[in-house]
């Protein structure tokens, strides 16, 4: 999977974006997994799931195939 | 899918948004005879001062794709909601100063009264929908992030 990372977040995992091979996982398993690689700790950020906001608890499957973002908070206009 | 990629406009241009393309824009619309109100909103980035420092520029980034197609969904919400001619959007990427213009909005339509709404909910959802992150630079090189909280 494609994994994206924006704004803020971006300054603290060093890089924009990474590929990894994972066996599919919910969406829940994969923001613990990020968690506690990156250290989010009071970070906020939104999950988006090929390109649609999606819940950071929801188990829905993400495949090798998929992309998601980490966003942090919206700042346009 | 193929529909929404027909619709999908890049709303990114590089760097500030200038008067001239502004003006350009509105002449444009001078073939469109239909038109009898065009409303405009111009977002402009401002000095802030925090802790003493002054904001001198805001660097943008985005999720370009993601930002491109949830902008064509909201488009068509807009074209639904209101009784729209035509509605042009542009935000700005990377570095724009202080005084320059960032966000242009745009919306036409045969009268008045709708433009005005139309223009106030499309304001709102860029700023709450879009994936747009903006580093606020003060004069010392240091930064922070802006929220639209704030």
């Amino acid at each position: 999977m494609k994994i994206l990372y924006f704004g803020m977040i971006s300054e603290r995992t060093k890089i924009k974006s990474e590929d990894l091979v994972f066996e599919p996982i919910s969406v829940s398993e994969f923001v613990l997994w990020l968690e506690k690689k990156y250290d989010f700790g009071q970070f906020e950020y939104k999950i988006a799931l090929n390109k649609k906001i999606i819940e950071k608890a929801d188990l829905q499957l993400i495949t090798q195939s998929d992309t998601v973002a980490v966003l942090p908070p919206f700042a346009g206009g | 899918v193929a529909d929404k990629n027909k619709n999908m406009k890049n709303i990114f241009v590089q760097g500030a948004i200038s008067p001239s393309f502004i003006a350009d824009s509105i002449a444009k619309h001078q073939s469109k005879h239909s038109i009898g109100a065009h409303n405009i909103f111009l977002g402009q980035v401002r000095a802030d001062e925090i802790e003493g420092k002054k904001v001198q520029a805001i660097d943008f980034s985005a999720y370009e794709e993601m930002a491109n197609e949830k902008m064509a969904d909201l488009r068509e919400q807009a074209f639904a909601q209101f009784n729209l001619t035509c509605m042009h959007i542009y935000h700005s990427l990377g570095e724009v100063k202080a005084g320059e213009i960032c966000l242009f909005v745009f919306v036409s339509s045969p009268r008045r009264k709708e433009v005005y709404q139309a223009t106030e909910t499309l304001v709102n959802w860029i700023k709450v929908e879009l994936p747009i992150f903006g580093k606020e630079k003060f004069e010392d090189n240091s930064h922070q992030w802006k929220s639209i909280e704030k």
